[in-house]
């Protein structure tokens, strides 16, 4: 029961002052490695290294690792099909849409950007749930597919590609019904039924109508481009048992669900073959498939997103080559923890490099690397190390009324990383105490308030956290005084109310990581972005629970690609279950 | 008076016969087909019009401190126009537009009140506001709507037998940190439905003209213009035909939602059959060319230039009737938007401003949105109907802001923008006289939705609610 819970939105209803059953697991024995890191291969604690922030590979491509991830790291009972979560009908996101126009067309220029409307952040942009079709959408899809389309004819190399045979003339049937077959595959992520051949042939009579071959071929990619089973994800699989319900998912199903989950865009020619061969029917075939998609520069891509979203710092209030910048440094730490060096995935936290270039180190006021395009550095503030040392992290929710606040910086601890929800003040509760203070008061004391009656409980969650992370302003830099007092000095200590104390973003991390606090928030959101729902019923909250118990040995050593592996060739996630109409 | 029938493309097509044509298809289209004569205002009674903007910021009266006079300070007729709402003094609207102040939206720890909000005041007003509900989950912590939109409830009413049943635009270029939802909301099959908003001048653009073929010099002929169409046409066949199969192999749910988009996709070809009465107000508008730049952080997306396309696509419709509803978003909730030129660059966007910059530049800011708005009544002012009248007089068109001023009902301090009192909402136009024109109505401690009630009122609904909320105000009906 108590890892059970641990996995849920864990809500702290009451605020008593210590968190609810469960909600913290002390796990002193599995602490990180933490900073320490391997100088070798350019770990922790090396000041050299590379100075471009990930591996350089073009997309599409594999990362050679020390090692591959083959799963495994999900112990415990079987979690079986019945446990499957319920699935709808998926829009692909605006992103998933432009990988796939990449894919398809190579036009790498994100056609659909702009003119589809933005996907609603639930955090994660795939929650099927927000997806109302919309004139915006379906009048967007015609111009981008229009657009796209017209620029690929105008790119005589690309287009040849594309069509992937040159016409003996207009009337060429062959050519046209060969590009209709292997594009159309590609395009609906499965093989063309005849009637959808011959559907989709009747294009040509107009290229023939028209004198032109190509105009059948521009009309074909038009319809393709906008077609439903390209634009949205259906999932129908076969029955299982008696239960009307559940349903085993088919081979290409399998390969969609894997390849949008692990990459954010369509199978890949590779992916689609072993499914019409009956290997993703397996689980040790999806097994394989997935290790192998890992590997690719896509995953990367992927997993930064996931986190981005995850974490809040997906759009960060800055601009310009700092804005740059600081994308730079988080993708370079996903990249090199994740896939280049498959470390923990803790060490996200407590990683001792990161990687700046002479804007953000100067922002950071860090001696500058004297290089523009960025190095991997150990900064000289020891209080900066990992995630939470990075200006992405100091842009989410941690600042409000012209400063940082303590309170809100500890509820998006709580929130963001811990997935913890603390309740907003009672009915009745009044909150001048804190706006009515001396404005010139230390912020200690201007926060006295919260620490005495009924406000103690819910605010001794959040603020001791957030003090503790005083040091650096909303935008990350460092500071030893308060903005707008100079007299009142920082000192930086902060406490995880049952866990421990610490002081700066170092030290929180090490704290959270150590004791295996952030991992059950890993998964439950993973889950969610699996899944493309946020709302989790209590099926989903069963299984996310038994997930996280299965981690229980392997926190320590977890790499996000061996849990990605193990969650979708899991039989769960191999199945689905119908939503029932509301 | 009848009004002018719709004529299909394909009379159009017959009709033209052998004669040589000057003009691209579109141009054809909205000219005038089968040598009826050009000019005038669309036959018949002109009809109501009925507009929806909000924007992400506040505009208050009242609450004291420095925001203090940023609404007209005397009540009744002839109210000086304040900083924030200056720009309408020079559009010449003034008396043109009702100001409702002192509007408060009821916190979520008052009970007694309905249609309340809770927590902070952004994310939370729109749906009390725009749908007199109490707001359910929304995108990343966010609450909306939980019933339909004002603009959605009178499009049942007066949205009928036009081309489109509303326009649904927003300024705003994107969400700078994702989308965070619509702000209005239908009933679709049972299910409240989130009418997400083109953002794009290109889409708005198309969506209205159904424009596949850009204006050209060189003349086409029937012949092809027919085979463009046909085309056209075999795309979204296509398109449709596999939607229908597809929908064949789905659950029930899944299928209800494929329905939605395949509704849009029958509006799509619709737009290729159907041609719009014709006049000497109803041209077809050049294209807009492409889209302002979009780039990463909370820059400046071309959002004027943006607003100025969608502000003459809505007044083109209106003035043609192709249709009576204009759900006009100018900023997300929270706004966000990035700074326009003229403003001082050391501010990331709007809402950031309002914290860090002088009140005097966040009321400058707020004008610069009014008068993004202001722009769309000063157009459908200059078009006139057949009967000596304006389109805006016929018209009613709302602006309703996020916050006011005044207690912050999150951290219980005083004097902020960050407050649901003190709340304003701007009525343009006449509601064919059912409204009264030009004057500051104080409504002191009344819901924003009971201004959206009476609007909807004024419109002809007859529905006696807006979600819980059912008080009216009387004293702006004419």
């Amino acid at each position: 029961m108590r890892r059970f819970l641990l996995a849920l939105p864990s809500v702290l209803l009451a605020c008593t002052g210590t968190i609810q059953d469960g909600g913290v697991e002390q796990s002193g024995g599995m602490a990180g490695d933490g900073i320490s890191g391997n100088p070798a291969r350019g770990g922790a604690g090396s000041t050299g290294g590379s100075s471009r922030p990930g591996g350089g590979t073009a997309p599409g491509t594999s990362t050679p690792g020390a090692t591959e991830p083959t799963g495994g790291v999900i112990a415990g009972p079987a979690r079986p099909a019945s446990m499957a979560p319920v699935s709808g009908l998926r829009r692909l996101t605006v992103r998933e849409y432009d990988n796939v126009l990449k894919d398809l067309l190579l036009d790498p220029t994100n056609p659909s950007t702009g003119f589809l409307p933005d996907d609603q952040r639930h955090p994660f942009d795939n929650d099927y749930k927000a997806q109302d079709p919309s004139q915006a959408l379906v009048q967007g899809l015609s111009l981008a597919a229009r657009e796209a389309v017209n620029r690929l004819m105008a790119d005589i190399p690309r287009r040849d590609m594309v069509v992937g045979c040159k016409p003996a003339g207009v009337t060429d049937a062959a050519c046209f019904k060969s590009f209709i077959t292997k594009f159309g595959r590609m395009a609906l992520r499965h093989t063309l039924t005849p009637e959808q051949v011959t559907k989709f042939t009747t294009f040509s009579a107009l290229g023939t109508e028209g004198a032109d071959f190509y105009l059948g071929v521009r009309l074909a990619l038009r319809a393709f481009l906008q077609h439903g089973s390209l634009v949205y994800r259906a999932e129908r699989g076969t029955p299982v048992g008696n239960d009307p319900t559940l349903f085993k998912l088919q081979g290409i199903e399998m390969a969609s669900r894997l390849s949008f989950f692990l990459w954010g865009a369509g199978p890949d020619n590779a992916l689609l073959t072993s499914a019409e061969g009956g290997e993703l029917d397996t689980a040790a075939g999806v097994r394989a498939a997935a290790g192998r998609m890992m590997k690719d520069t896509r995953a990367k891509d992927l997993v930064t997103r996931f986190h981005a979203q995850w974490l809040g710092y997906e759009t960060l209030v800055s601009a310009g080559d700092l804005l740059i910048a600081q994308e730079a440094e988080t993708s370079a730490l996903m990249e090199r923890v994740l896939f280049a060096e498959r470390r923990p995935w803790r060490e996200l936290f407590t990683f001792g490099e990161t990687f700046v270039n002479d804007v953000l180190a100067k922002h950071y006021s860090l001696p500058l690397p004297g290089n523009t395009k960025g190095a991997w550095v150990v900064p000289t503030d020891v209080r900066r190390r990992g995630l939470l040392g990075q200006a992405s992290f100091f842009a989410i929710g941690g600042s409000a009324f012209g400063d940082t606040s303590p309170t809100q910086r500890g509820k998006a601890v709580r929130n963001k990383l811990l997935c913890q929800v603390v309740p907003p003040p009672p009915p009745g509760v009044k909150n001048d105490a804190l706006q009515n203070a001396d404005p010139k008061a230390c912020k200690d004391l201007r926060y006295a308030a919260h620490r005495a009656g009924g406000c103690a409980a819910c605010h001794g969650l959040m603020d001791p956290i957030g003090f503790g992370l005083e040091n650096f302003n909303a935008f990350g830099q460092p500071r030893a005084t308060e903005k707008g007092n100079p007299m009142c000095k920082i000192s930086g200590d902060g406490e995880l109310l049952g866990v421990g104390t610490f002081n700066g973003p170092a030290e929180l991390g090490k704290l959270m990581s150590d004791a295996g606090l952030l991992e059950p928030c890993l998964v439950q959101q993973l889950y969610r972005f699996a899944v493309g729902r946020t709302d989790l019923d209590t099926n989903d909250m069963t299984l996310v629970g038994s997930i996280t118990d299965g981690l229980k040995d392997t926190k320590a050593t977890l790499k996000i690609d061996d849990l990605m592996v193990d969650l979708v060739s899991s039989e769960p996630f191999r199945h689905r279950r119908e939503e029932v109409l509301q | 008076m009848s009004r002018v029938p719709d004529i299909t493309r394909r009379t159009l097509l017959r009709g033209m016969g052998g004669i040589a044509v000057g003009l691209p298809p579109l141009e054809i289209m909205l000219r005038t087909p089968l040598g009826r004569a050009a000019g005038g205002p669309v036959a018949g009674a002109p009809p109501p019009r009925f507009g929806l903007s909000w924007a992400g910021v506040a505009l208050s009266a009242g609450g004291g401190g420095a925001q203090e006079g940023t609404t007209p300070k005397t009540e009744g007729l002839n109210w000086e126009a304040p900083r924030s709402l200056k720009p309408l003094a020079d559009f010449g609207v003034l008396s043109d537009v009702t100001v409702v102040s002192g509007l408060l939206i009821p916190w979520a720890d008052n009970p007694p009140f309905p249609a309340g909000k809770g927590g902070l005041v952004h994310f939370n007003t729109m749906g009390p506001q725009l749908s007199g509900t109490r707001g359910g989950p929304g995108p990343q912590g966010t609450s909306k709507s939980t019933g339909p939109s004002v603009d959605q409830i009178v499009a049942d009413t007066i949205a009928t037998g036009t081309a489109q049943r509303q326009l649904a635009y927003r300024m705003q270029a994107y969400g700078y940190v994702g989308g965070n939802g619509p702000q209005s909301y239908r009933m679709d099959r049972g299910t409240l439905v989130g009418l997400e908003p083109i953002s794009s001048p290109r889409v708005a653009y198309e969506s209205l003209f159904s424009g596949f073929t850009p204006p050209s010099a060189t003349p086409p002929d029937p012949a092809k213009t027919a085979f463009l169409l046909r085309q056209e046409k075999s795309v979204l066949d296509v398109v449709a035909d596999e939607l229908t199969t597809m929908k064949g192999n789905l659950g029930a749910a899944d299928k209800r939602r494929l329905e939605q988009h395949t509704d849009q996709i029958r509006q799509l070809e619709m737009g290729l059959d159907k041609i719009q009465p014709v006049g000497a107000r109803c041209k077809l508008l050049p294209m807009p060319g492409p889209d302002p730049a979009r780039e990463a952080g909370y820059a400046y997306a071309g959002e004027e230039e943006r607003g100025d396309v969608y502000t003459d696509l809505i007044a083109m419709a209106f003035a043609c009737d192709m249709t009576r509803i204009a759900s006009y978003m100018l900023t997300h909730q929270k706004c966000w938007m990035g700074l326009p030129p003229g403003f001082p660059r050391k501010y990331p966007d709007i809402h950031q401003m309002s914290h860090e910059g002088p009140v005097i530049e966040f009321i400058d800011a707020v004008g610069y949105l009014v008068k993004q708005w202001g722009k769309m009544i000063k157009k459908l002012k200059a078009i006139p109907e057949n009967d000596g009248s304006t389109v805006l007089d016929h018209t009613l068109a709302l602006m309703v802001f996020e916050a006011g001023h005044g207690k912050d009902s999150e951290t219980g301090g005083n004097d902020s923008p960050h407050s649901t009192e003190n709340m304003v909402v701007l009525l343009g136009g006449g509601a064919k006289g059912a409204i009264k024109k030009g004057i500051h109505y104080v409504a002191k401690g009344k819901h924003p939705a009971s201004v959206l009630l009476t609007s909807m009122k004024a419109m002809g609904v007859s529905q006696a609610n807006l979600g819980e909320v059912t008080e009216m105000i009387p004293g702006i009906l004419a």
